[in-house]
């Protein structure tokens, strides 16, 4: 049967480096930073007063925060985008600030803060005709918003699909972390052995995702191929990962047969990587599962933009597609002394890497809910 | 497999169970005869997640599966509302103002995720395959029926629970390929979504769907 392959044609971001990929590129190989002091709430009660926040936007304003973000992100890509283009929103929290502005002001119309209205607005926003959907995975969702765009296109139902993603911090998100013990005091370590917690950070971003033929018909510039995607559930616990690691390991087995290729052709892995002590061990664990003695090199850019939540898993695609482009990976920022299990695989400096080879990205989410692609160049 | 006189296309996706449970957890049936083994800390649980444990528990009763599923399986889950979890987040900010704005409650923070319901339902009966909540702007149901298909048909699960969840109600299809099904087919997957493309009224579809059950369960 004649598979049509997903590519990847358009992509731009926000983080907190700033706009566009190149700002978040650079920023990860400055090794500085985005994380900072956290001003927009008081921190006092938490575990942290450290995140990795979006300049200019302003807090329980009259929009929400992420439909700033996304304002700001579509200005100038909408017009650009097909109309005809499938619309995939991957969100958790949405417009979560709304709903606290109703609550500390003692009002009760929450209909503001539902995510079928978020949708609605996003759509509006992109100029699609498309009613679109919501795909919510805690933070494996825009992983899976992408693997199922190329889902999608390979059962051929659209030859044409945008996922957009977008999370921020707010009062009740860090609240939540802190009250699970989740939060590093200041920044996050990702596989480092003094590791004790992640860092949140907001984001948004997007993906223009086509049929090759299309995009081809079209003379659309490829950045890259959704070569391969699996999903895969712990089935463990509700808000630690499994100790093996054996649903990370079985995702990425799903995702190597969807592309129909060997271990050995991954020549990189963009890890969840969010510096909690058993993500990271769990990680690990999946990839010595999955690849053995070969020490594919691994990194995590949650040091350096912090855990953008649902977001993270688009930011991450987006930079292994450059990674793949420039031949080079990413820093592991933040990282100075690699955990014993991360060693040999995970460095704190970029290094270069092997050019014909794929890039596999994965997350993994409370509700033991974990993704991964496989991604290639053009 | 009991075919009811169809010939069915051993490709095809079918919908091989359905369970629903409504009017919220005072109506609820025995808890024994969804959760023959012991449900650890069901009591802990949000009202959309224990809602969803029945409905997905009746769904793969009904398809065959046996209460709990003893070992973990490639049985994915997609299920949506068009709120998602409006009502855990409101209680969790509430109690956290109550609080002070110094003490957010964990066990309630980790309902505030629209996928926590289902993630509930996968622990307990050891559901390991691809795991989401979905919401369209309409016709939420089919759109992830029809996803879910999608996924049996491209192998990224061999059996999908989809379905709708809520505090009030939850209604799950069991679909799997017709040669996977050692049970009863209660429809193909074109008639499942013809009557979802219908609409969203819940008691409707649940009407359909019982009324497809009755007729099969008369041709026994």
């Amino acid at each position: 049967m004649n598979k049509e392959k997903a590519v990847i044609v358009a992509a731009d971001m926000i983080t907190a480096y700033g706009f566009g990929i190149p700002a978040c590129w650079d920023g990860i190989f400055s090794k500085k930073t985005a994380i900072s002091r956290l001003r927009r709430f008081s921190t006092k009660a938490f575990q942290s007063d450290y995140a990795a926040l979006i300049n200019d936007l302003e807090y329980h304003g009259s929009e929400s925060l992420v439909m700033q973000t996304l304002k700001k992100l579509f200005y100038k890509a909408a017009p650009k985008i097909p109309e005809d283009a499938r619309l995939i929103l991957a969100t958790s929290k949405g417009e979560i600030d709304l709903l606290e502005k109703q609550l500390l002001e003692k009002r009760d119309d929450f209909s503001k803060c539902r995510l079928d209205r978020l949708l609605k607005k996003a759509a509006a926003l992109i100029m699609v005709k498309d009613t679109g959907m919501i795909i919510s995975a805690a933070c494996a969702s825009s992983t899976t918003a992408l693997a199922q765009a190329a889902s999608i296109i390979r059962a051929k139902r659209s030859d044409c699909v945008i996922v957009v993603a977008c999370d921020s911090v707010t009062e009740f998100v860090f609240s939540g972390f802190s009250s699970l013990m989740a939060l590093d005091k200041t920044y996050a370590r990702p596989f480092d052995n003094k590791r004790s917690g992640l860092s949140l950070g907001e984001a948004a971003a997007f993906a223009l995702i086509m049929s090759e033929s299309r995009a081809k018909r079209e003379k659309r510039k490829i950045m890259g191929k959704i070569a391969g995607w699996g999903l895969s559930n712990d089935a463990n616990h509700v808000t630690a990962p499994s100790r093996s690691g054996s649903g990370l390991a079985a995702a990425i087995n799903k995702a190597l047969q969807t592309a129909d290729i060997d271990y050995n052709e991954i020549g990189s892995i963009s890890a969840h990587g969010t510096g909690t002590v058993y993500n990271d061990a769990m990680e690990m664990k999946a990839f010595s599962t999955v690849f053995g003695d070969n020490k594919c090199p691994v990194y995590s850019i949650k040091g350096a933009i912090g855990h953008t939540l649902v977001t993270a898993g688009l930011i991450e695609a987006i930079i292994a597609l450059r990674s793949l482009k420039e031949g080079v990976i990413p820093p592991t920022v933040n990282l100075e002394e690699v955990d014993e299990d991360a060693r040999g695989r995970v460095f704190a400096a970029s290094c270069s890497i092997p050019k014909n080879k794929m890039a596999l990205s994965t997350n993994s989410g409370f509700g033991g809910i974990n993704a991964a692609l496989i991604l290639s160049e053009p | 497999m009991v075919t009811y006189g169809y010939n069915w296309v051993w490709d095809m996706i079918v919908v091989c169970g359905l369970g629903w449970v409504h009017k919220g957890l005072s109506s609820l049936p025995d808890k024994n005869d969804v959760f023959p083994s012991q449900f650890d800390n069901f009591g802990r649980l949000d009202a959309a997640s224990k809602m969803t444990c029945y409905a997905v528990g009746l769904a793969l009763k009904n398809a065959g599966f046996g209460c709990p599923v003893k070992h973990k399986q490639a049985v994915g889950i997609i299920a949506g509302n068009g709120t998602g979890c409006l009502s855990a987040d409101i209680n969790y900010f509430k109690d956290y103002l109550d609080n002070g704005r110094t003490l957010g409650r964990g066990s309630l923070f980790i309902y505030t995720l629209p996928s926590s319901p289902l993630s509930e339902a996968a622990i307990y009966f050891g559901l390991a395959g691809p795991l989401f909540y979905m919401a369209g702007a309409d016709k939420t149901f089919a759109q992830l029926t029809s996803l879910a298909a999608d996924m049996i048909r491209n192998n990224e699960a061999s059996v999908m629970l989809a379905g709708m969840t809520g505090n009030e109600s939850a209604f799950f299809l069991v679909l799997s390929r017709a040669s996977n099904n050692a049970g009863s087919i209660l429809c193909d997957i074109a008639q499942a979504e013809s009557i979802l493309n219908k609409g969203t009224d819940f008691s409707n579809i649940i009407k359909e769907f019982s009324a497809l059950q009755n007729k099969n369960i008369g041709k026994d």
